[in-house]
């Protein structure tokens, strides 16, 4: 196994839990968070706040590394002890691109390790599209939700969400602001749904009732900070279960670079991080998980020809909207800083080519952050914005995204990189999908405004912000089997015999829906079927 | 570090404390400031004539800033006062300026006022702003 992301940990426990005795070695840049851990107070959002001498450590960074200045860009949400997911990016996957800002992570748990935990299974239609088999991957979103505890509710964008998934746990308590915007949908709810909208609460990779060693969420709003109590749910938490068996060895500080098909075995080649040194082991298979840019660079890296790759990525951008019944309510009550509603433009009704804003209030990341973001004299925008907190409402979009326009990555020779290349990226959307695009943010604000919360600002981060990407090796069905840079449905990479790959690189079609539940599932489908080829 | 730059630290963070709370700020804030201005970049000549004219004019702060905010809103000097600001928001003393507790009617009226002084601090600002780039 490469990598331990969401992907990587349903495909490692798929395979140790399959029977059969596999065992596993899984390779992992595992960068972790040394430094915040244990600093970080027990304590709730303001009780720290007023309490707490030494907040500006994890709040600002013991370097000050927290507080931004410039331009907004993708992973803004990054708290200090969260960067760990980005450390040694920039040096060990350079990227050069003037139209793709991706986020990718050599952290233990991957993006995983801070992703917001949003689940949404994908419809049938939408499953087709991206070349999955919607009833094995039904039966997986199952296991992993029985796996890693999905908190939601049977509301009116249940069909988005959790769809026909059981065992589903209470949703967590809305905080006023949620809850507003929410009694305002139920009023008007008619209106919305004639509109093509519907809304509901979203469904959480969150505990709301403990479960085994994982406690219930404890309304602390330190959600950008850390991970006390385990509620949330992070993939390391599977690795940390999977380290307990004598089957499964974890190795960190490896940099795969590329693979070695022989006849009987696969020969993975790797940097080691700590020492700079080249390492290489032979295993019977092996399972890519290490995000689509990454299984990219591996799979090219492994062959002589070296041709562009296609990439998917939802378009994405934020509306900041204003509530003014909220305008300087206290702000001392509960927060949640996870989304706590998900709107859905569904106007055909088909569950096809749906657009997802998920919703979130805002407190814990601070009011300099969104501070530096007013025209105006800091000394005026601060009373301000403290004034405008409590009403804000903050409205990501995400679009889906099928092919068109210009996308591609090129790995191209860089002598001053450890690997000796640089993956170059380009991303545009065609004109049609820019104006579809545009036109449906409209509406997103019309409705919006429908239930009283008003665009102040949109924020583009540019492309790549979404960070759901996918269909950098799209699945093949053709007869053939052997197109090269392609998956065979299952994941095997087409033309090879022991090489899988578990992440979303397969996926021809990106719904606008949150992908990582549908990656997890995936990954498991592509494990299931590695141990069937075994 | 040289020590006129850490001089030049603290005499900042007195200063932009002031602006931004209307009092001098607390003995942790400067420390803090000091060491959190210490992580960035030297500013160039253009920035550092600035920083010296708002340090001799104290008055033209807010101003200025209010006229960095539309014209250059990424200028380093705006991000020092920024800096100063977050600094001030991690600390226990001044959370009640950031956390609002209580609802009042005059909160509006108060707003208005801000808004309306941003909007006076930008067009003073401008000008001052252009004089002081010439000086
Ligand atoms: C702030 C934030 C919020 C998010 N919110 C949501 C959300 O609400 N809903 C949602 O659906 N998605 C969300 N996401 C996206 C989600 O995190 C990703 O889709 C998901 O984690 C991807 O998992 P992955 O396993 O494919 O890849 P990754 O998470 O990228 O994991 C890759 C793993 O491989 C390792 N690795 C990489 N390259 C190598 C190499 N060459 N050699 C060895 N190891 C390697 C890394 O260390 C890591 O362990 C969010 C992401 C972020 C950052």
């Amino acid at each position: 196994m490469v990598g331990s992301g969401c992907t990587g940990a349903m495909a490692a426990a798929t395979l140790i839990e399959g029977g059969g005795g596999a065992r596993v070695l899984m390779l992992d840049a595992g960068e972790r968070d040394d430094r915040y851990a244990g600093i970080l107070p027990s304590g709730d959002f303001v009780s720290v706040r007023t309490t707490d001498r030494e907040q500006y450590r994890y709040f600002l960074g013991e370097d000050f590394e927290g507080v931004p200045w410039g331009k907004v860009g993708t992973g803004a949400q990054l708290t200090p002890p969260r960067r760990h997911l980005v450390r040694k990016v920039p040096e060990l996957l350079p990227l050069e691109s003037d139209s793709f800002f991706p986020l990718e992570s050599l952290a233990y748990g991957g993006l995983g390790a801070g992703w917001g935990l949003g689940c949404c299974a994908y419809s049938d239609a939408e499953l087709r599209a991206a070349g999955l088999p919607p009833e094995a991957m039904r039966a997986a979103y199952q296991w992993v939700a029985d796996r890693i505890g999905i908190s939601g509710e049977r509301d009116d964008a249940a069909q988005y969400t959790i769809a026909h998934l059981e065992r589903v746990l209470p949703p967590i308590e809305m905080d006023a602001n949620a809850a507003h915007l929410h009694a305002s949908y139920l009023r008007r709810r008619r209106r919305v749904h004639a509109a093509g909208f519907r809304m509901g609460r979203t469904a959480l990779a969150l505990l709301t009732r403990a479960v085994g060693e994982r406690g219930a969420y404890a309304y602390r709003d330190m959600d950008f900070y850390d991970d006390r109590g385990q509620s949330a749910y992070r993939p390391w938490m599977t690795v940390d279960e999977l380290r307990k068996r004598e089957n499964f060895l974890y190795r960190n500080n490896v940099l795969v670079t590329r693979f070695e098909e022989m006849p009987d075995a696969v020969r993975v080649h790797g940097i080691d991080t700590a020492a700079g040194e080249a390492v290489s082991h032979v295993c019977r298979r092996l399972v890519l998980a290490p995000g689509v840019l990454g299984s990219a660079r591996i799979v090219v890296r492994s062959f002589d020809r070296k041709p562009e790759l296609p990439i998917l990525c939802n378009p994405y951008c934020y509306l900041a909207c204003i509530q003014p019944a909220l305008l300087g309510a206290p702000a001392r009550g509960r927060r949640v800083g996870f989304s706590q509603l998900s709107l859905f433009h569904d106007p055909t009704g088909s569950n096809f080519d749906v657009a997802m804003a998920s919703i979130y209030s805002y407190r814990s990341l601070m009011l300099f952050r969104i501070v530096r973001e007013a025209p105006i004299a800091l000394s005026d925008a601060y009373p301000i914005m403290r004034y405008l907190a409590p009403a804000l409402t903050l409205v990501g979009i995400h679009h889906p995204d099928a092919r068109g326009g210009r996308r591609s990555l090129r790995l191209e020779p860089c002598a001053a990189s450890p690997t000796a290349d640089v993956l170059r990226a380009d991303f545009s959307l065609s004109e049609d999908a820019e104006r579809k695009l545009r036109d449906r943010e409209r509406r997103f604000t019309r409705v919006m405004r429908s239930l009283g919360a008003y665009r102040i600002r949109r924020v583009d981060p540019g492309h790549g912000s979404s960070i759901h990407y996918a269909g950098t090796l799209p699945f093949d069905s053709g007869d053939s089997g052997d197109k090269p840079f392609t998956l065979r449905p299952g994941g095997r990479l087409s033309g090879s015999a022991r090489v899988y790959v578990a992440d979303g690189s397969g996926f021809r079609y990106l719904p606008a829906k949150g992908v990582t539940l549908s990656l997890m599932a995936n990954a498991r489908l592509t494990a299931l079927s590695a141990l069937r080829d075994a | 570090m040289a020590p006129d730059s850490a001089t030049t630290d603290l005499e900042q963070g007195v200063a932009f404390g002031r602006y931004l709370l209307g009092e001098p700020p607390s003995q942790d804030a400067l420390r803090l400031f000091a060491r959190a201005a210490a992580t960035l970049p030297p500013l160039d000549q253009r920035e550092a004539r600035l920083v010296a004219f708002l340090l001799q004019n104290r008055w033209a702060i807010g101003p200025v800033d209010a006229a960095l905010a539309l014209m250059r809103p990424a200028s380093p000097v705006r991000g020092r006062i920024f800096l100063m600001l977050a600094v001030l928001e991690c600390l226990p003393e001044y959370v009640p300026r950031f956390l609002p507790a209580t609802r009042s009617p005059f909160e509006h009226v108060r707003m208005a006022g801000h808004a309306l002084r941003a909007l006076g601090r930008a067009l003073l600002g401008m000008v001052v702003l252009t004089i002081a780039s010439r000086a």
